[in-house]
């Protein structure tokens, strides 16, 4: 694992998720895709079951930071953490190959964060302006619908070509 | 174990760290990102620019408020119209009572609508009764800061102004610092003349006319100089003098009338 590779990617993908994503937004400003879900299902299918964990808090991490809500930190920290350690146990049951499963797995992974981050958001705030349909629905659609293009990017930036860890691993076993 | 951590850490973010510190983590995150965000907001906003999204509003509303909004813009530049307008009278009106002896000169400032004939003998202006404009006030140029004529007519909204050089304009002169006074007659062509000045009165090609205080109006104002002057041919005693406008009416947009007591055209 390329932490540095990985600390610039998020960075990278908090600051555009924060400013240039608006621009993608469809329908209504907050259905726009969430890069930070995708980079989540990213790692925790891709990394082994420790770095995932690590990935995953982090990113949830960067997803409060970049929230809208001002003054509310840990909704995401958690529900990523918890969906992105969820994920990563189940890599042996959940083949993420085919663009399509990826699309499904951000899509099932979005909701639930969502959700989840959603009802968190309730305990600490009575009330939240954000939409559930749209953060529960429509967000993840979009970011599955936009995920399986940008993971091979992703996977070339962070040096996780299949083939290698293919390679290296046949050495290994 | 990691796990664990991560979730304590979530934990304490949410119920334990307060609002205030967790604002300020998330603008101190703001502050350090401040240019690639404000880059990535701005081309943002200027996609939605491009293409405003309609939320919530149905086709109708949508309609009407486009409307709405199209009469709104229309008001707004009308007002700014009228506003630069306003602007524009008082620079002049300022520009015009800065100077010594204007001080207490009651102009009206007025726009002309058009040239009342061709050889632009005379001029409509935008200003009437209702502005307390009458026959036989002067109208001066702002710019040049001579007299250019009269008013010869005037309705309730509009005046025509005659101008110097309209063959039927008189208006009494003096010229220069001599004690003398005269009729200035026009003459068409843009030029002008005053007859009958004896030849005792040193009268000089340049000099000054100005027309005679009115009532209310008690500096003289110039509205001419002098470009020739020769004897008359059919009385050597006299003044032959032709004098031309200082002001070049053909290129004013804007006048200002005196709005002094009336007088009766001559």
């Amino acid at each position: 694992m390329h932490w540095f590779r990985f600390a610039v990617l998020v960075l990278v993908a908090s600051v555009l998720q924060a400013s240039l994503m608006g621009a993608l937004s469809i329908i209504r400003p907050d259905v726009k895709p969430d890069l930070l879900l995708i980079l989540l299902v990213f790692f925790a299918v891709r990394n082994k079951p420790t770095h995932a964990v690590i990935c995953s808090f982090i990113i949830g991490f960067a997803a409060d930071l970049t929230s809208p809500a001002v003054g509310l930190m840990g909704p995401r920290i958690i529900s990523f953490g918890v969906f992105g350690t969820l994920l990563s146990d189940l890599q042996g049951i959940i083949s993420t190959r085919r663009g399509i499963y990826q699309a499904a797995t951000i899509f099932l992974v979005g909701a639930l964060t969502a959700g989840l981050s959603y009802l968190l958001t309730l305990l600490r705030a009575e009330t939240t302006e954000v939409s559930l349909a749209a953060q529960v629905f429509w967000q993840p659609l979009y970011s599955a619908i936009l995920g399986p293009f940008l993971s091979l990017p992703m996977a070339w930036w962070m040096r996780m070509n299949r083939k290698n860890r293919g390679r290296r691993a046949g050495r290994r076993f | 174990m990691l796990f664990t951590w991560g979730m304590l850490a979530g934990l304490i973010f949410l119920f334990l760290v307060p609002k205030d510190l967790a604002g300020q983590l998330q603008l101190a995150y703001a502050r350090a990102f401040r240019w690639p965000l404000a880059a990535g907001r701005g081309l943002t906003l200027a996609s939605r620019t491009a293409t405003p999204p309609v939320q919530d509003v149905s086709r109708k509303d949508h309609k009407a408020l486009l409307t709405a909004y199209g009469q709104t813009r229309n008001e707004l530049a009308n007002l700014q119209a009228q506003l630069q307008e306003a602007h524009r009278t008082i620079e002049q009106l300022t520009k015009l009572r800065g100077r010594p002896g204007w001080e207490s000169v009651p102009l009206r400032p007025a726009a002309i609508i058009a040239p009342a004939d061709q050889a632009q003998n005379e001029l409509i202006i935008n200003r009437g009764q209702q502005d307390d404009v009458a026959v036989g006030q002067f109208v001066l140029s702002p710019d040049d800061h001579g007299i250019i004529g009269t008013i010869s007519d005037v309705s309730p909204k509009g005046a025509k102004v005659r101008l110097i050089t309209d063959p039927a304009s008189k208006i009494a002169v003096s010229i220069a610092d001599l004690h003398v006074s005269g009729l200035m007659e026009g003459r068409g062509n843009n030029t002008a003349r005053i007859p009958l000045i004896s030849t005792k009165h040193k009268v000089q090609k340049g000099d000054p006319v100005y027309a005679r205080k009115q009532p209310g109006l008690d500096i003289r104002i110039i509205t001419a100089r002098v470009t020739e002057c020769k004897p008359d041919a059919d009385s050597p005693l006299l003044w032959d003098i032709k004098v031309q406008p200082v002001c070049d009416v053909a290129n004013l947009s804007e006048i200002a009338v005196v709005i002094s007591a009336a007088r009766l055209p001559q």
